[in-house]
């Protein structure tokens, strides 16, 4: 392996990124090659150097606490309501999809089932026609029939 | 076993009950390394004290979504890092207003923003080191700080993560919604650069080691 190439897999190689024949032969080149060695060396050390450097504590963390206390106290009869409501909906969510397309599924079914006649029968009233009618098409015959109403009024 | 000795799961699964004190135990588990990765990516004292006490209110009003007990910590932390964004975001917006509505010459940097004295305050020592070796050892790891900040915010995440708060790299990973590759290579990244920065303290390392 060549040098160049060596030294920018050695970070890779430190964090155990490397796998197969790449890593065996930068383990080679390392044993042949001080400079490699001493980069790699390097790079375990800034990682015990990290590891070293422990947490960082916030100034006071009592009263962190008690504010968090406070806020979360202050809070509980809203979120409390609110638990309420989303629990109804929780349950309630599943049902209501279902029963929306159940009722789909029978305004389709319904309107292939019954298709309406093609030519209106005399014998029967405006009103009885499309009564028919949206039975057969429930979703859009009610709004054609309203909006044919001014037209047929003699 | 003791209260201290439980496992996440089970403190977890009292605080969902309405259990304060559980939570409270919670608290004391995780504060400290919430408050060191919000103040990594915030760098600012005063604000990270305010993100990290928001993210345990929302982890407590919140605690019933949380489907696996055992994931609180990664959980705990997409919240910290949620409330960062939204932090950054704001103060963003804030500087943009002020920098329209107020002269150059009397804004000032209110929340400490590249400010490290304040942050070292925090910085926790050995008890049993003599004066000058705390010193020393107070140097060192504001370096080490110093070094981490000036990293990119990618880059500083899965240092913050990884090496301060010693998670797994698959905790880094789920916490960050990135593969595990992805972690790595940022890893071996900022190695190669904290390695660049703090090629002194390494020195100082390696004749410690000699000795």
């Amino acid at each position: 392996m060549r040098h160049e190439k060596a030294m920018q897999l050695l970070a890779d190689y430190a964090v155990g990124r490397l796998k197969g024949r790449a890593k065996i032969a930068l383990e080679q080149h390392i044993s042949e090659c001080p400079i490699c060695e001493r980069e790699l060396k390097a790079l375990q050390q800034t990682e015990k150097l990290l590891r070293g450097v422990g947490l960082v504590r916030p100034s006071d963390p009592k009263l962190m606490l008690t504010r968090i206390r406070s806020a979360t106290t202050q809070t509980a009869r809203v979120s409390s309501r609110v638990w309420q409501w989303r629990t109804f909906w929780s349950y309630l969510w599943k049902p209501a999809i279902g029963f929306a397309l159940l009722a789909l599924v029978v305004a389709a079914t319904l309107s292939i089932w019954r298709q309406p006649p093609d030519h209106p029968d005399l014998s029967v009233s405006y009103e009885q026609y499309h009564r028919l009618v949206s039975w057969s098409n429930p979703l859009g015959n009610w709004f054609e029939a309203g909006l044919s109403v001014p037209n047929t009024q003699p | 076993m003791t209260r201290d000795e439980l496992p996440d799961s089970l403190l977890v699964a009292k605080a969902k009950k309405g259990d304060w004190s559980a939570f409270e135990q919670l608290f004391w588990r995780y504060h400290e390394k919430v408050y060191t990765f919000v103040w990594h990516f915030l760098q600012s004292r005063e604000l990270a004290e305010d993100v990290t006490q928001d993210t345990f209110i929302k982890a407590w009003e919140s605690l019933h979504s949380l489907k696996s007990n055992d994931a609180f910590q990664a959980w705990l932390h997409q919240i910290a890092r949620r409330l960062c964004l939204d932090a950054l975001r704001k103060r963003a917006w804030e500087t943009a207003v002020s920098e329209f509505t107020v002269p150059a010459d009397q804004q000032t940097s209110e929340d400490g923003e590249g400010e490290v004295e304040p942050f070292l305050a925090g910085v926790e020592s050995a008890g049993s080191l003599d004066p000058e070796e705390t010193v020393i050892d107070n140097e060192r790891k504001r370096a080490v700080h110093e070094a981490i900040a000036q990293l990119s915010p990618p880059l500083r995440e899965v240092v913050v993560l990884h090496y301060l708060e010693g998670l797994s790299i698959d905790e880094v990973a789920k916490i960050l919604g990135i593969p595990v590759g992805t972690v790595l290579s940022r890893l071996a990244r900022a190695r190669e650069a904290l390695r660049r920065t703090l090629v002194r303290y390494l020195d100082e390392i390696e004749e410690g080691v000699s000795k």
